[in-house]
């Protein structure tokens, strides 16, 4: 690892480090969120702290919203919050019964999509008078959620997957069973909204294609990653994070073994690997532009309560090689 | 006459196919890799050349003839050689005698340890040696019919290809199968178990509808390939000292008969997935998640005060 194309970004969470996320803008901006029941604003290109809004209790997630000035913020307390970021004003959107384990923007339905531990998934509103404009009962706790378009993915327990058009949530576009055999760790949709990834907790991760129809289901298929040989002993880890790149349609996976690959997910390549994060990779986000990766290294607490590095973000300069696939997609 | 190291006894590292010497088997394996291995069409460098006629045929749709940049009579696709190993035993002494005859001072050394080259004994030796010098200068119609030697040739395509090091550990991170064949590994990957259930991990339920996932095709460089060709038919080493399949791959299920937990030979240069213990998952508790267990701890629980 080159010094000069990562740095590690200053005034870091000071726990568990659950999201990083990039605002949309040409400078870019980063939220993370984190155990230590903090939300936290940095300037990357300055390298700088600009705010924290402090939670009543870890913080599980947190997303950007419209534009760069609002994001939004859930956790262990049961609030949505919308956090104000330049008058650093936060807002109450709405209680749930239990923790709010995901929350994702959907820019095009101008909306904000919940899910939680009280085995719902939520649909909010800033615009409304009561935030809270659709609640949809689920069959098991919500662990990932992501979106793309009008389109939701909820990755629930016991490997439950629903697919929503978020203008209908009374009933899932398709129920499916998560194609991995283990617990689903992480969700993320394709930009150009064909299907979406998921990843579990063994070392695994699945390319999966909304379409329904026999030729669309047969490009499905998944691969293993984050795995080690550990004194010879077979080690595999969780997939924790999961990011496409916004322009080239690579993606990134982060895992409990301290490394991040990209891959080529149409040429079914490796693009990239970079390893030796001092532990965990918990989140990872792409800046908009694609120029920029945050890597959150971060204890994810796999192997219950132990000794761990500090919590880390890293702020990595893509080059075009890191990133691109090697050949046009195949068809294409 | 103490026991020498094992294999290239007493020559420097050598490429079988175009008769160069090197100071180091890293390099002859590079050499290998960049000369021989690689793909005439794509230039993707493969590890032996089952990998490269595999990736011939299902990325490429041709069949590979011979092996690139071989000298003539060694361009044969159907044996494996990585570095130094599975060199045919006939060639191997036929080096060592030019390689003597070149270096005086080498020649009491030429003996070669009976014990460690596959039980053939000291007269057999002397039999093919002399044999194959003939053969090599044209004289005999064909080479030593002595069988080969059975842990190089093993290794066809059905198997992984031979890898000195053994099984992928820390210490061997250049041809680390896993990583080295992004993706290309799905099913029944180099480090996979056998792939007989759709994601490859025996022992675990059965899959759900919709879980079986085809093989990807045209992937991935030698050692994935190579696994993936080894389900269409058993591996012909199965016979030989080798322990049954589903054994070599810690396998608990079904096979029940070759489901007994016998090691195979230490020595044995047998490589990944001969462990006997699975693949052990950092996190493996299905139903619930790390978030829900860390936020059990004491000092995260939160308690709604209102």
């Amino acid at each position: 690892m080159s010094q000069a194309k990562e740095f590690e970004l200053a005034g870091p969470p000071t726990d568990g480090i659950t999201r990083v996320a990039f605002s949309r803008t040409a400078d870019p901006l980063l939220i993370a969120s984190s155990w230590d029941r903090h939300v936290r604003l940095y300037d990357v290109v300055a390298n700088q702290q600009l705010a924290r809004f402090e939670h009543r209790a870890p913080v599980l997630d947190c997303c950007f919203g419209e534009d760069q000035r609002h994001a939004f913020s859930g956790g262990l307390d049961r609030r949505v919050r919308i956090l104000d970021l330049t008058t650093k004003d936060e807002r109450e959107l709405g209680k749930q019964d239990d923790a709010v384990r995901s929350v994702v923007y959907l820019p095009q339905a101008q909306l904000l999509a919940t899910g939680s531990w009280d085995k719902t998934v939520r649909l909010y509103d800033t615009r409304a008078a009561t935030a809270e404009t659709s609640r949809t009962e689920q069959p098991a706790k919500v662990f990932a959620l992501d979106a793309a378009g009008y389109t939701l993915v909820a990755a629930m327990a016991e490997r439950h997957v629903h697919v929503y058009d978020v203008r209908n949530m009374s009933e899932p576009m398709q129920r499916r069973e998560s194609s991995l055999k283990y617990q689903t760790r992480a969700i993320a949709c394709m930009h150009d909204g064909e299907g979406y990834l998921s990843s579990s907790i063994e070392g695994r991760v699945a390319v999966e294609f909304f379409d329904p129809s026999p030729k669309s289901q047969a490009r499905k298929y998944a691969f293993k990653c984050h795995r080690a040989t550990v004194n010879g002993v077979d080690t595999v880890y969780p997939v924790n994070a999961l990011a496409f790149h916004p322009i080239h349609g690579t993606f990134a996976t982060g895992g409990g073994d301290g490394g991040v690959s990209v891959w080529d997910g149409m040429n079914k390549k490796r693009v990239t690997m970079w390893t030796g994060y001092p532990t965990s990779v918990a989140s990872l986000a792409f800046s908009s532009d694609g120029r920029h990766l945050a890597i959150a290294a971060s204890y994810t607490y796999e192997e219950g309560d132990k000794d761990h590095p500090p919590d880390t973000i890293f702020i990595r300069t893509l080059e075009d090689s890191d990133i691109r696939p090697k050949r046009p997609a195949p068809g294409k | 006459m103490a026991k020498k190291k094992k294999k290239q006894p007493q020559s420097k590292p050598w490429c079988w196919y175009c008769e160069r010497e090197f100071d180091d088997e890293k390099v002859l394996i590079t050499h290998q890799r960049a000369k021989h291995f690689k793909c005439p069409q794509c230039n993707k460098k493969m590890n032996t050349t089952g990998g490269l006629s595999i990736h011939y045929a299902q990325v490429h749709k041709e069949t590979l003839r011979s092996v690139p940049n071989a000298i003539e009579g060694r361009d044969t696709v159907d044996i494996e050689i990585f570095g130094m190993e599975g060199v045919p035993h006939e060639d191997l002494i036929a080096h060592q005698a030019g390689y003597s005859a070149a270096n005086p001072p080498m020649p009491k050394r030429i003996r070669i340890d009976p014990g460690i080259n596959q039980e053939l004994t000291p007269e057999q030796l002397k039999e093919q040696l002399a044999r194959h010098q003939a053969y090599v200068k044209g004289q005999a119609p064909a080479p030593a019919p002595v069988p080969p030697p059975p842990a190089p040739y093993g290794a066809y395509y059905g198997a992984p290809p031979p890898m000195p090091m053994g099984p992928p550990g820390p210490g061997m991170p250049p041809y680390q199968p896993p990583y080295h064949s992004p993706m290309g590994g799905y099913p029944g990957g180099p480090m996979g178990p056998p792939p007989h259930s759709p994601y490859g991990y025996p022992g675990a339920p059965p899959m759900h509808a919709g879980g079986g996932y085809p093989p990807a095709p045209g992937l991935g460089s030698g050692p994935s390939t190579a696994a993936v060709s080894a389900t269409a038919s058993p591996t012909p080493s199965a016979a030989s000292s080798m322990p049954p399949p589903s054994t070599t791959a810690a396998s608990v299920s079904a096979s029940s008969e070759h489901a007994t937990p016998t090691l195979p030979p230490p020595s044995a240069p047998r490589p990944p997935a001969v462990t006997s213990v699975g693949p052990v998952l950092v996190y493996d508790d299905n139903a619930v998640s790390v978030e829900e267990k860390r936020a059990s701890l004491p000092q995260y629980r939160y308690i709604e005060s209102n």
